[in-house]
């Protein structure tokens, strides 16, 4: 897999904030890279370095070309929506996107994106009329009217409806088939977890963790509830037994796959009912809060 | 380059201020014929009827380079000009070919609204003469009319282009879309009142070199003799032509340093 972006130590500082501090990764070509972090850690920042939007210390290269605050020839390339879409209130949507499509089959090119965010009601009508999601679809539209190899997008997702998130989505998935890359930031990791294959989590203007959602999940343990007959006192033989429980609740995180076999066996032989096993899976929300919170997430006992 | 005007022209051209401020040039030019005909004068000369159109050219101007700059930040398109393959400097400058481009046409406008009034008048009214072929006498200089018109336009043009100057040098410094027009306006306002001041302090004292300030080349006027702008402005009229030219330059070029730098 070929290198689509690369940022290499990049800096940035803000009177004395630092909202880059030392930043760099690389996305491979056809990737979706999240992009995730607290409000303020540096996410938009990033991306507006790697648009040339800033000055940054540090290098910021697209398909191996260079990309500055000058050096804007690579970025033909990349489409994106940063903050909120650009919008001119007295132009149509079909304005905006005639006017920023280059080449040859625009027409073709307007329509099927129209057809493909289901734009079509619309689209002829002046902006200044527009919500907040059609205005977030236009300037999604506007950020793949090109054809780009590179589609940065923070916050695709704001102001959408539930059907609106999933034509996002359905886009996003068929372009990445195509071989189009991207870096999305987003707030609603639910949403940004069913289409990311690469995950980049950014705390206080640093890379906390360049991963995979799936090893990010497998890093955390798995919560299990045993609901019994009579918990309060499940949980006092338990701990008697040496097993670390909670007073009321037996609930514990499993180290390994025997474990769960081992507290309910010893539950059973002490004469407990089992009513219920409940597993708690980690998803992405829960193992980024325990990742940049740590304190904050711990609770239950460990078995 | 041509994608970049092209643009800017597509959008002035979906703006409804661009077309409203077309149409009340025409509106503000009837007034001076309406009221001259009202009060009984018998003579309407076409200088009377474009004047008003000029001075509403050159604020139709200023407001429109004033926001081709600042509208970009008040709606965020800004990010989507900068973000793209384009550099800062071809933006700012297919901004400038844009409002030189407009600047012809509203010109063209007021030659064909001028002719428009003055044919108009001509037939419709009978007790009053609307001068046109006549000879004008400029100082010792006898011209055609059409002629005087003309020089008042280049001078008007001249003019015009140093007030927008400044206002495209405002906006490049200043986000704000209002502030960059109001301070153009007070600029091109104020500019008379400065240039007669300055003129009195260069009679009264030694300072002769106000006279190379940019408020005192705003006296350029083609139709002027020498002899009087001389006295006035203590430069003739090439020399003012030549000092309003390079002002402009280097007010375009303050303001294409400063937007270069603009981070957003």
């Amino acid at each position: 897999m070929t290198t689509e972006l690369k940022v290499s130590h990049l800096n940035k500082k803000y009177r004395t904030k630092k909202a880059l501090d030392d930043v760099s990764f690389e996305v491979k070509s056809g990737q979706i890279v999240g992009l995730v972090g607290p409000n303020g850690s540096g996410k938009t920042t990033l991306m507006k370095a790697a648009l040339g939007l800033i000055k940054v210390d540090g290098e910021v290269e697209i398909q191996g070309d260079p990309v500055t605050f000058s050096k804007h020839k690579q970025l033909e390339k990349v489409g994106q929506l940063i903050e909120y879409p650009a919008i001119y209130p007295f132009l149509t949507g079909y304005d905006h996107l005639k006017m920023f499509a280059d080449g040859k089959n625009q027409k073709a090119r307007i329509d099927e994106l129209v057809q493909d965010l289901g734009m079509q009601d619309y689209i002829k009508n002046r902006a200044k009329s527009y919500s907040l999601g059609m205005k977030q679809k236009l300037g999604i539209a506007m950020a793949l009217i090109n054809n780009p190899s590179l589609v940065i997008l923070d916050e695709p997702m704001n102001g959408l409806d539930p059907h609106a998130v999933i034509e996002v989505r359905q886009l996003i998935q068929k372009l990445a088939k195509q071989g189009v890359t991207f870096l999305i930031s987003s707030h609603i990791l639910s949403e940004l977890e069913k289409v990311i294959d690469h995950l980049i989590i950014f705390n206080e203007g640093k890379v906390v963790r360049d991963t995979t959602p799936q090893e990010l999940n497998g890093s955390y343990k798995i919560r299990v509830v045993i609901k019994t007959n009579d918990d309060r006192a499940a949980c006092e033989t338990l701990n008697n037994a040496g097993f670390k429980m909670p007073k009321t609740k037996v609930s514990f995180l499993l180290k390994d796959e025997t474990t769960l076999a081992v507290v309910i066996k010893f539950l059973v032989e002490q004469g407990f009912d089992v009513l219920d096993v409940d597993k708690q899976a980690s998803d992405l929300e829960s193992s980024l809060m325990k990742l940049l919170y740590p304190n904050e997430s711990a609770q239950g006992g460990e078995a | 380059m041509g994608t970049l005007v092209k643009n800017e022209l597509f959008k002035l051209r979906k703006k409804s201020s661009t077309w409203i401020m077309i149409l009340l040039m025409f509106v503000i030019m009837l007034l001076g014929p309406i009221l001259t005909i009202l009060s009984g004068s018998e003579v309407m000369s076409y200088t009377a009827i474009s004047s008003a159109g000029a001075l509403w050219l050159v604020v139709t101007l200023i407001s429109s380079a004033g926001s081709i700059l600042s509208m970009e930040y008040e709606y965020g398109t800004i990010k989507e000009l900068f973000a793209s393959k384009y550099s800062r400097g071809k933006i700012l400058i297919s901004k400038w070919f844009t409002i030189f481009i407009y600047s012809i046409i509203l010109n063209i406008l007021l030659v064909v609204y001028t002719g428009i009034i003055y044919y108009a008048g001509r037939l419709l009214t009978t007790n009053m003469s609307f001068t046109w072929s006549e000879n004008a006498i400029s100082g010792e200089t006898v011209t055609t009319m059409t002629e005087s018109f003309l020089r008042m336009l280049a001078s008007d043009f001249i003019n015009a282009w140093l007030v927008i100057s400044v206002v495209f040098l405002l906006a490049s410094i200043i986000k704000k879309s209002s502030l960059a027009v109001t301070l153009g306006l007070v600029f091109f306002l104020t500019s008379s009142m400065i240039s007669s001041l300055l003129s009195s302090l260069m009679k009264l004292t030694n300072l002769d070199w106000l006279k190379y300030t940019p408020f005192n080349m705003l006296f350029l006027n083609f139709n002027e003799s020498t002899a009087s702008l001389e006295k006035v402005a203590h430069l003739n009229a090439t020399q003012l032509g030549i000092g309003s030219l390079i002002y402009i330059i280097i007010f375009l070029i303050i303001g294409l340093l400063f937007y270069r730098r603009k981070e957003v």
